[in-house]
C-alpha cells in the first residue's frame, strides 16, 4: 500500500484556509489542499477507501434492460436502481434520464427528488451536480429489508433509501428533504470535506445538509422562510407516528418524544453542548443559525450564504470558524448585490444569540 | 455469548440499542474479532457499534451500512429487531 504524508501540516493549511476564506468567493487553494489532505489521511485509515479520482464516477449499470437510456458520464443524468429488497447495491437499472416512469412510485418519486436537487443546485446556487463537474445521480430504492434509513453511499458515489419499517418510517422516498440532506453530504464531501466526526465539524457536516435540504423541500413546496415549517423527516414517519419529526430547525429539542424513538436530545444552543457528541445532536444549534438568518434575510439569501460558507469551509472546521467565513462570504455577497445589505451583521448577530460568536 | 447493538447515522441517526444472548458459530466469531481490529471510517452513512461481550472483555467493532458482510446480516436483523431508543 503507497503512503503519503504531507509536507504542510494540516493544522497550517487549516489557518490559511481560514485567512483565505475571508477574502474571496471562490476558495483558496490552501482550502483545497487542506480538502485533499484529509482525504488522503482518511484513506490511511481504511483499507477499502480509495481517494475520490480513483472511484467510480460514471456509474454505468452492468445490463441495461432495452427501451432504458444511460446518461453519458458527467452530464448530471439519473441514474435508479431497484435492490429487490436485496442488501447490496445497483441489482436492476430500472429508469435512467428521460425515462417515462415505471410502475413503482418510490422509484419516480426517487428519480423527481434527484430531479429537484439538482435543478435547485444548477438554478439556484450555480452548481453542476454533486462535484460541480456532473457527476451523475445515482439513486437506490428497495434497499434490505424493513431498512429504516437513508444515506449517502460516500465510496460509491450513490444515494440509497430503504422502505421503512411501518412502525417508525415508511419508505424514505416520500420526502424530498431526505434525498436533499443525503445528496448534500456528497456536495460536502466534494466541497468542505468535513470531517464526520462527534464534535463540532460533525455537527456542522450534519448541519449543511439539514439547511440545504429544508432549503430545497421549501422551494420544492412553495414555501418562504416565515411559512415553511422548518421541520425534517415529517414526511416519512410512520402512519401511528404522524405529526413527529426527527429535527426542528425552528426549535431544535422538539422534534419527537414517544416510546419508539425517545426524545429529541438535540439542545437549542451552546449552553446545551457536550463532547463527544452524534453529529445529528449538536447540529440542532447551526441549524437554528440558519433559522434566525432566514428569519431576518429570507431563505434564498441564507442558503447562499451557507453554500459559499461551505464552498470555503475545511474539514476540521468548528462552528466559531463557520461563522467567521460565512459573515466575510456575507459581506462579499451582499457587495455584489446578491444578499441585503445588512447580512453580515445578521449572521454575526444569530451566531451570538447561539452562543458561538 | 452475549452481543451489544448501537446504531446511529444515515438520514435518521436515530440511536438505539439492543442486546441479546446468541450463538456464535466459528466463523461469525472470527468475523466479529477480525471486523473489532479494523478502523473505523468517517462517513455520514449508518453506523453499527457491535459489542462482544467475551468473558475475557469486551470486543468492540465498528462498521458503516456499505462494510456490513453478508455473513453478519443474519446477526444484524436480529438485532435490529429489538432495538429500542
Amino acid at each position: 500500500m503507497a503512503y503519503r504524508c504531507s509536507f504542510v501540516p494540516p493544522h497550517v493549511l487549516d489557518h490559511i484556509a481560514k485567512v483565505q476564506a475571508q477574502q474571496s468567493a471562490e476558495p483558496s487553494p490552501a482550502q483545497r489542499s487542506a480538502v485533499v489532505s484529509a482525504q488522503f489521511r482518511r484513506g490511511r485509515r481504511s483499507t477499502d477507501a480509495l481517494p475520490l479520482a480513483q472511484q467510480r464516477l460514471t456509474a454505468e449499470p452492468e445490463s441495461v434492460p432495452p427501451g432504458l437510456t444511460v446518461p453519458k458520464p458527467g452530464t448530471a443524468g439519473r441514474l435508479v436502481y431497484d435492490d429487490l429488497n436485496q442488501w447490496t447495491f445497483d441489482v436492476t437499472f430500472i429508469r435512467g434520464e428521460g425515462d417515462p416512469a415505471v410502475g413503482a412510485q418510490n422509484a419516480n418519486d426517487a428519480y423527481d427528488h434527484l430531479g429537484t436537487v439538482r435543478a435547485y443546485y444548477k438554478d439556484r446556487l450555480g452548481r453542476e451536480s454533486i462535484d460541480n463537474a456532473g457527476l451523475n445521480l445515482v439513486a437506490n430504492v428497495n434497499f434490505g429489508v424493513g431498512f429504516d434509513n437513508a444515506f449517502w453511499d460516500d465510496a460509491g458515489l450513490r444515494m440509497v433509501f430503504g422502505n421503512g419499517s411501518g412502525q417508525v418510517f415508511k419508505d424514505l422516498t416520500a420526502g424530498v428533504d431526505v434525498c436533499a440532506h443525503e445528496l448534500t453530504h456528497g456536495v460536502t464531501q466534494f466541497s468542505a470535506n468535513l470531517n464526520y466526526t462527534n464534535d463540532q465539524s460533525g455537527a456542522l457536516n450534519e448541519s449543511f445538509s439539514d439547511m440545504l435540504g429544508t432549503a430545497i423541500d421549501a422551494y420544492a413546496n412553495g414555501r418562504d422562510a416565515h411559512t415553511h415549517n422548518w421541520l425534517i423527516g415529517d414526511e416519512i414517519m410512520a402512519d401511528d407516528l404522524y405529526g413527529e419529526a426527527l429535527r426542528n430547525m425552528a426549535e431544535p429539542g422538539t422534534a419527537f418524544e414517544n416510546p419508539l424513538m425517545g426524545r429529541d436530545p438535540q439542545p437549542r444552543d451552546m449552553s446545551g453542548y457536550f463532547e463527544p457528541a452524534d453529529p445529528h445532536i449538536m447540529s440542532g444549534i447551526t441549524n437554528r443559525w440558519f433559522y434566525l438568518i432566514s428569519q431576518d434575510l429570507g431563505l434564498d439569501a441564507a442558503t447562499v450564504i451557507m453554500y459559499q460558507t461551505l464552498q470555503n469551509l475545511w474539514p476540521n472546521a468548528k462552528f466559531a470558524d463557520a461563522a467567521t467565513v460565512a459573515v466575510a462570504q456575507a459581506r462579499i455577497l451582499a457587495r455584489a448585490g446578491l444578499v441585503p445589505r445588512q447580512s453580515p451583521q445578521t449572521v454575526r448577530g444569530a451566531a451570538r444569540q447561539q452562543g458561538f460568536w | 455469548m452475549r452481543v451489544t447493538l448501537e446504531t446511529s447515522g444515515g438520514f435518521t441517526g436515530l440511536r438505539r440499542t439492543a442486546t441479546l444472548d446468541t450463538d456464535l458459530d466459528e466463523s461469525l466469531d472470527d468475523l466479529l474479532r477480525h471486523l473489532g481490529s479494523a478502523e473505523p471510517s468517517s462517513s455520514s452513512q449508518p453506523r453499527y457499534r457491535l459489542t462482544v461481550h467475551r468473558p475475557t472483555g469486551d470486543q468492540v467493532a465498528e462498521l458503516t451500512e456499505s462494510e456490513v458482510p453478508a455473513a453478519l446480516r443474519p446477526l444484524l436483523a436480529e438485532l435490529l429487531r429489538h432495538a429500542r431508543p
